[in-house]
């Protein structure tokens, strides 16, 4: 029996059908469907090993995992409806979570509009007290949470005492973590709360290379991001380039575990091996090499407009790995920042979001871009956020003007409600009653277009393999409840009267 | 806070008075002084509220912080000499403590010997 369980709930520990974005799908409540399916559709159980040990584990999770066995600790991640059978013994729960009680994107926005709660905070909710839990911790296990939505205990000070949590880490843990543990399992007094500054980031020799397969096959290729935007908490962390080496040998453990998927992940997949924030062709097409060598179904998670603009106009780079990718896929899923389509906003919270190019040009990097992605089958999702500090009317007026020039471009384009991060972590959340008539125009915008879309891609790109039929069905469905329920209320608001119903 | 041994921090008491988080004034110097020894700060609160209350209460430093590396001990104490011996145990650079204890229990402050400087608490507000 390990001393050290890691784990988390469903809406993280699950696969996601292989589609690493149908995960969104638990950030929002269940919509026109009953809760069980709706998860089932977001977050069906993966494929579990004799002792509860997932197959498939999220990334971070195995990033701890290997930095506690690296470090002579016994640590394993179990799968939570397997944590009974380790309850008695356990010495050490660790949990982690992208969005543990929901104020992320976009869970937050689909809470501020449906009124109820996300299954994602539903779901760890439930987990937290859960018999096997609420049993290690009258057995006197110590509980450590943490993750990239650590900063959300901050607010909840109630269930982190009811839920016994000794520890909360924010921040990279690799480094920190083993003598965190080590502590735990001699008894020793924990601190309550643990921020992890610059100089307790790992540098790239210590960043542990995982030793069990990751949910889709993701491996990290690149940390940190060198665009500085103000509300963004990635950026505030050094970046660092993995060497192609030790993205192979993570890959080779994700193929030799039959995870045939690779999921790249950085915050510009294009910035791979980059001087600054000009995309570089040797590395990005080494990287490519190596990657669909291994793998059998290739993803990015993020790549920057602006980069996939230059990339393109200087080297052809676009072009060039999507003749690669399409030996093995018919498309390449991707998630883009767009942001906001006002110039001034832009000056002042993401200067460097367009560089090379000057930010004056922010619209024309971005219909560029989504150009290029439209003409190689790079299928974005496309982030938009509303209510940043400092939003004038005249930034939403240009954002809707630019939603207008991105019609004709595949996409699926998600707003988001602003959540203070990175260097604005210290300003308000956007709530209900700042929403204006603008604000509502956009969101409607962002909804014809992306209900288009999504149509567009379930037909011709997204799961066509016959085993995948009934979970499309389901998701046609969604679509077909949802275009209903807005269109009867888009009728209500004299705002969005003078709009018509299609893109 | 590295397993490679014994490293600098700015080391510091902070006696929270109930419902009353710090002032940003407070937040901004500890980070300050934290810069100046090694990005390391190292706090103990004392205070009758749960530990994680606590670290609510000090939400202030928190959003102020991008680079520090912070360890915050939650400790209750209930009486004085709950409080006398936390303090005397901590080996403590410096204590910081909101005005009402200085108020309630200035002659402990005193034994402890250690350089004490008061501060005004601001009522927090109700969490999310
Ligand atoms: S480009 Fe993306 S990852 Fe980089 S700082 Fe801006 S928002 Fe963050």
């Amino acid at each position: 029996m390990p001393e050290v369980v890691i784990t988390t709930d469903r809406t993280m520990m699950s696969n996601h059908h292989g589609k690493e974005f149908l995960g969104f799908v638990a950030t929002g409540p269940a919509i026109g469907l009953p809760e069980g399916l709706w998860l089932w559709i977001s977050s069906p159980k993966p494929k579990i090993l004799g002792d509860g040990e997932p197959l498939e584990a999220p990334y971070g999770l195995r990033k701890v995992e290997a930095s506690l066995i690296k470090n002579g600790i016994d640590a394993k991640i179990i799968d939570p409806d397997y944590l009974g059978k380790y309850a008695e013994e356990t010495k050490v729960l660790m949990v982690g979570h992208h969005d543990f009680f929901a104020y992320g994107p976009p869970s937050n926005e689909w809470w501020l509009i449906t009124g109820r709660e996300p299954i994602n905070r539903i779901s760890f909710a439930k987990l937290m007290e859960s018999e096997p839990v609420r049993r290690m911790k009258k057995n006197g296990t110590k509980i450590i949470a943490g993750g990239p939505a650590a900063w959300q205990w901050l607010y909840e000070p109630d269930k982190w005492k009811r839920w016994g949590v000794d520890t909360v880490v924010d921040g990279e843990a690799e480094k920190v973590i083993p003598s965190l543990v080590r502590k735990a399992l001699k008894g020793e007094e924990l601190p309550s709360y643990l921020y992890v500054g610059v100089k307790d980031v790992p540098l790239l020799d210590e960043i542990p290379e995982i030793v069990k397969p990751s949910v889709n096959g993701l491996v990290e290729i690149m940390r940190g991001c060198p665009r500085g935007c103000m509300f963004c908490s990635v950026t505030l962390r050094p970046l660092r380039h993995i060497p192609i080496e030790k993205v192979e040998r993570e890959i080779l453990v994700n193929v030799r575990a039959g995870i045939k998927r690779g999921l790249l992940h950085s915050e510009d997949v294009l910035l791979y091996g980059a001087d600054g924030v000009k995309p570089k062709e040797e590395p990005v097409i080494k990287l490519h090499e190596m990657a669909l060598k291994h793998v059998e179904e290739l993803a990015w998670s993020h790549a920057s407009l602006a980069a996939i603009r230059y990339a393109q106009e200087k080297y052809k780079l676009i072009s060039k790995i999507m003749e690669m990718v399409k030996t093995k896929q018919d498309f390449l899923g991707v998630e883009v920042g767009l942001e906001t389509g006002g110039i001034e906003l832009a000056k002042k919270i993401m200067p460097a979001k367009s560089a090379p190019y000057p930010v004056e040009s922010w619209h024309e990097t971005v219909e560029e871009a989504f150009k290029i992605m439209h003409e190689n089958d790079i299928i974005p999702a496309v982030t938009l956020i509303i209510g940043l500090p400092e939003e004038t009317e005249k930034d939403l007026l240009q954002t809707i003007e630019l939603l207008d020039r991105l019609k004709q471009y595949r996409s699926l384009i998600v707003p988001m409600m602003f959540v203070p991060m990175g260097a604005l972590k210290n300003k308000e959340f956007y709530r209900r009653e700042m929403m204006t008539d603008l604000h509502i125009e956009v969101l409607y915008k962002t909804y014809q277009h992306s209900i288009f879309w999504a149509k567009d891609i379930l037909k011709k790109y997204y799961l066509k393999s016959p085993l995948q039929f009934p979970l499309r069905g389901l998701l046609e469905f969604f679509i077909w409840y949802v275009e209903r329920k807005v269109n009867s209320f888009s009728e209500e608001l004299p705002i969005l009267s003078k709009e018509g119903a299609t893109t | 806070m590295s397993d490679s041994g014994k490293s600098i921090s700015y080391r510091a008491a902070l006696l929270l008075d109930k419902g009353k988080t710090i002032p940003q004034s407070l937040a901004l110097r500890l980070l300050q002084e934290a810069r100046r020894s090694g990005f390391r700060l190292e706090l103990v609160t004392i205070s009758e509220e749960d530990p994680p209350r606590q670290v609510n209460l000090l939400l202030p430093l928190i959003t102020a912080n991008h680079s520090v590396t912070i360890t915050i001990q939650s400790k209750k104490a209930n009486s004085k000499e709950d409080l006398e011996r936390l303090l005397s145990n901590g080996d403590f650079d410096i204590i910081y403590a909101e005005k009402n204890f200085i108020e309630n229990l200035g002659e402990i402050l005193t034994k402890t010997a250690i350089k004490v400087i008061p501060y005004d608490g601001e009522v927090a507000e109700k969490d999310a």
